[in-house]
């Protein structure tokens, strides 16, 4: 009888050790790439928890928001990896996420990090990227930016499916305050196309298309560490550089919290902090096990960010704003 | 007895379809707090209406005028190499995939374009990115619907009669003169009809405006209700936008129904016009003929070169593209079936209803004949995103797994989408047929199923070749309501298209753009060939 007993346990037990656990990230398609962080993440992960960690890319975080608002109760997605401080509370509003637990005495963010629900994973700041070779006259201000060549052209992302497109919004917001529709209205004849995503408009950049677009102040470090090109800049605004911090959070209805909160500490690892830099292009949230490379220092002087209640009450209206300002 | 009722399984079908959509219009809006329908209208949806309204109105004069402009050149060419080829080019329009097109279309006219390289090869200037925004949409939509309405005018100029030709010749006027007091007269009764028909296309607009708009300026309330939804998930503002879009669709509607002079022109005998233009008219017709059909011609001819040098091997050997092609196939192959049965049981009863009512009116005939035409129609009133966004509400009050969902919403909205045109395709001929055989049968007295393969099926064979054609052709073709739901795992060879051209892969799009358009345009001219069924 206990030998039986005893038997069928070790059946049950090599059934679920043959099928490991599987943790669902849903998150932007950059992040997911064969050259972005996820491969190296999900090497060291799976061995560290005997997992299987799934990254399923969309395109755009917040458009990873959208897939699983609506797959409603039946989404696979255990955690949603790519918002940022301008997007959380929108996710948090809908109820789908719950508190992470992990102690965050030693992130290292240019701000006093608060929230419950979700939790930074790396951060950086926007600018404009251009390409020095074909652009001899960078701007150094937003104003600058509408008094540019007759000819140039920049691609920026939707405030309502990309972060970095939110970021310019409330960048833009933070420093015309009321006279933003107007500016919204003067640079719309510069704006060749708006994506739904990053990729989509960095690609057209590279691509020629258009002169200048939306990314970071850390995109040109790509260039130059991955690449060996020096001909990609980013224009330094004398207004400030809004901060992004993109953040992770876990899903109520995940079948796997226990591994899922799993994820969340080692996204404070250095383990974690060692990847993102030379895969995803942004500052790591925790100390790195080796100093960042030269083409990180290269920081803006004056940093830009929005109260987190303010965005939430009004990014409704900034948004309409922007959508009013731009029609032809 | 079966004579007696045969006209009930398609009234209740009808029926079952009305009811259906009622249902999912209710679900969209009242099962939501319908208070939110009513208020609330910010200047966003103003500029919104005021721009759809816009675009639709120069879409639809410009797709007028130069669909008379090309039918009235071609009808006066008497000797034309080609002639019937470039008359069935223009008609396979109606079922080219649209986002085929407008890829074809940035191609040749794009920033980066062939006629962009050209003018910088030899005047070292280009014209710059014109393609995006009002003017692409603009170009797309007068590209297909001036086509179509070429191919309705040409049938038009043709059936005015050769005496009054004559006349304009003894009177001597000029060609102008003539035009205005001779053929406008004759193809002014299609204008009103055909204006609303196509003003209806450009209204309900989506893949064009979704790829060529470039930016939330250029949104149609399509376009507007697909962002509502899939970028900010703001359903209240979806289910407003799409009450709009219904109640505008169904005012043009009644419009277009008490304007349309039927459209369906048959004219057997193809009179040749027996004066000759003098040789400068025939030269302006020639080159108004030529320019368009290069203009025609060249999106479909970059398609083919670009497609021919994309890497098949590496695109054949990706489970996505299998994946997106068997679901297309998958969807088309369901949706063409069930397509075939509904359009035949409608008809049936239809011709059932008319025949009966000739010998004793009762008015609910007339009231069941009506439901039955309404029916068929359904899918102008509800445009496939409306539709979409009530299912999408269903799946989720009713928490039905979103991939089944998208399926059933797939396969519906496709047999919608090609009702109109297999109706108006089966019901003629099923009248037909029941008018001239049903006496006879009756007094042999053979059952319904003998009746069915030897009387029906062997008469119908044309229709149901050429009803098949269009239902395939639309739905491998068709970008909406997946749009709604596509991802990774719901994927279809049009949205896996927009996919890739999303990331600009642009190699593997134009590969993937070639399989549609030989798929397609396959299926439709061997179809012609096979069937040689009046084409329109």
């Amino acid at each position: 009888m206990v030998k039986a007993i005893f038997t069928a346990l070790f059946l049950i037990s090599s059934v679920f050790a043959a099928k490991k656990p599987v943790l669902n990230i849903y998150t932007y398609d950059a992040f997911a790439a064969s050259w972005g962080p996820a491969p190296k993440i999900k090497k060291i992960f799976d061995k560290l928890y005997n997992c299987n960690l799934v990254f399923t890319p969309v395109q755009s975080s917040i458009g990873a928001l959208r897939k699983i608002q609506l797959e409603g109760k039946n989404t696979k997605a255990d955690i949603l990896l790519g918002l940022d401080t301008s997007s959380m509370q929108m996710a948090e509003k809908t109820g789908l996420f719950m508190p992470y637990n992990a102690d965050i005495k030693n992130l290292q963010l240019p701000i006093k990090w608060k929230d419950k629900i979700f939790l930074p994973f790396d951060w950086g700041y926007f600018a404009f990227v251009y390409n020095s070779k074909t652009m001899k006259n960078p701007p150094h201000s937003f104003d600058d930016l509408l008094h540019l060549d007759k000819n140039t052209q920049i691609v920026i992302e939707d405030p309502r499916s990309s972060t970095p497109g939110l970021g310019l919004l409330l960048w833009v917001k933070s420093i015309y305050k009321n006279r933003a529709k107007e500016y919204w209205h003067k640079l719309s004849p510069k704006i060749l196309t708006i994506t739904k995503g990053w990729s989509e408009a960095y690609d057209l950049f590279l691509k020629g298309e258009a002169d200048m677009v939306l990314s970071y102040t850390t995109s040109p470090a790509y260039h130059i560490i991955a690449e060996k090109k020096y001909n990609y800049k980013y224009a330094h605004f004398k207004e400030g550089h809004y901060m992004q911090i993109e953040v992770a959070g876990i899903l109520k209805s995940s079948k796997h919290k226990k591994l899922a909160n799993d994820f969340m500490n080692f996204m404070l690892s250095s383990k974690f902090a060692d990847i993102i830099p030379t895969t995803n292009w942004m500052y790591p949230v925790v100390k790195t096990s080796k100093p960042l490379l030269q083409p990180f220092l290269d920081r803006p002087k004056k940093s830009i960010l929005l109260n987190d209640k303010d965005i939430l009450k009004y990014k409704k209206e900034y948004i309409q704003e922007w959508l009013d300002a731009i029609k032809k | 007895m079966l004579s007696k009722n045969n006209y009930i399984p398609g009234v209740i079908l009808s029926f079952l379809l009305l009811i259906f959509i009622s249902f999912l219009l209710y679900e969209l809006f009242f099962f939501q707090n319908p208070k939110n329908i009513f208020t609330g209208y910010s200047s966003y949806i103003s500029n919104l209406l005021k721009f759809t309204f816009y675009q639709a109105s120069i879409s639809s004069f410009l797709s007028l005028f130069f669909g008379i402009l090309i039918s009235w050149s071609l009808s006066h060419l008497r000797y034309m190499p080609f002639k019937n080829m470039i008359i069935s080019l223009f008609s396979s329009a109606l079922v080219l995939p649209s986002i085929v097109i407008v890829l074809g279309i940035i191609t040749v006219f794009g920033k980066h374009g062939w006629l962009n390289e050209i003018f910088y090869f030899v005047f070292g200037k280009s014209f710059g990115g014109y393609i995006y925004g009002l003017g692409g949409i603009l170009f797309a939509h007068v590209y297909f619907n001036a086509s179509y309405a070429a191919r309705v005018f040409f049938d038009a100029f043709k059936s005015i009669p050769e005496q009054r030709y004559k006349l304009s010749k003894n009177l001597g006027l000029n060609i102008f003169q003539r035009f205005y007091y001779i053929e406008l007269p004759n193809i002014k009764p299609y204008i009103s009809g055909l204006a609303l028909t196509i003003f209806l296309l450009c209204f309900n607009s989506f893949a064009i405006v979704l790829i060529l708009g470039g930016s939330p300026a250029y949104n149609t309330i399509e376009v507007a209700i697909y962002e509502a939804l899939k970028l900010d998930f703001d359903i209240p503002l979806a289910v407003k936008l799409s009450f709009l879009q219904v109640v505008i669709s169904s005012i043009l509607i009644i419009f277009i129904s008490r304007n349309y002079t039927a459209t369906n022109i048959s004219i057997k005998n193809d009179k040749k016009i027996k004066w000759l233009e003098t040789k400068k008219e025939l030269f302006y017709h020639k080159s108004i003929v030529f320019i368009f059909l290069t203009i025609f011609i060249l999106p479909l001819l970059a398609i083919l070169t670009d497609g021919l040098n994309a890497n098949f091997s590496k695109l054949f050997s990706e489970r996505e593209f299998w994946k997106a092609f068997d679901m297309s196939v998958i969807i088309a192959t369901f949706s063409s079936f069930l397509l075939l049965i509904v359009s035949f049981v409608l008809s049936f009863a239809k011709a059932d209803l008319v025949i009966k009512s000739r010998y004793a009116d009762f008015y609910l005939r007339i009231f069941f004949e009506k439901m039955i035409t309404l029916s068929s129609s359904v899918y102008l009133i509800v445009p496939s995103i409306v539709l979409g966004v009530g299912f999408f509400l269903f799946s989720q009050n009713f928490s039905c797994p979103l991939h089944f969902t998208a399926v059933v919403a797939l396969i519906f909205a496709n047999m919608l989408l090609a009702l109109p045109f297999a109706f108006n395709t089966m019901y003629p001929q099923i009248f037909q047929i029941k008018s001239r055989y049903d006496k006879n049968i009756k007094t042999i007295g053979i059952c319904f199923f003998s009746k069915f393969f030897y009387i029906y099926l062997p008469n119908l064979k044309r229709q149901i070749i050429y009803t098949l054609a269009i239902s395939f052709s639309f739905s491998l073709g068709d970008l909406s309501i997946i749009a709604l739901f596509g991802d990774k795992d719901i994927t279809t060879l049009p949205w896996y298209l927009y996919q890739k051209m999303g990331s600009y892969r642009t190699n593997d799009a134009s590969g993937i753009a070639l399989v549609l358009l030989v798929l397609v345009l396959g299926i439709f001219f061997t179809t012609l060939k096979a069937g040689s069924v009046k084409n329109r």
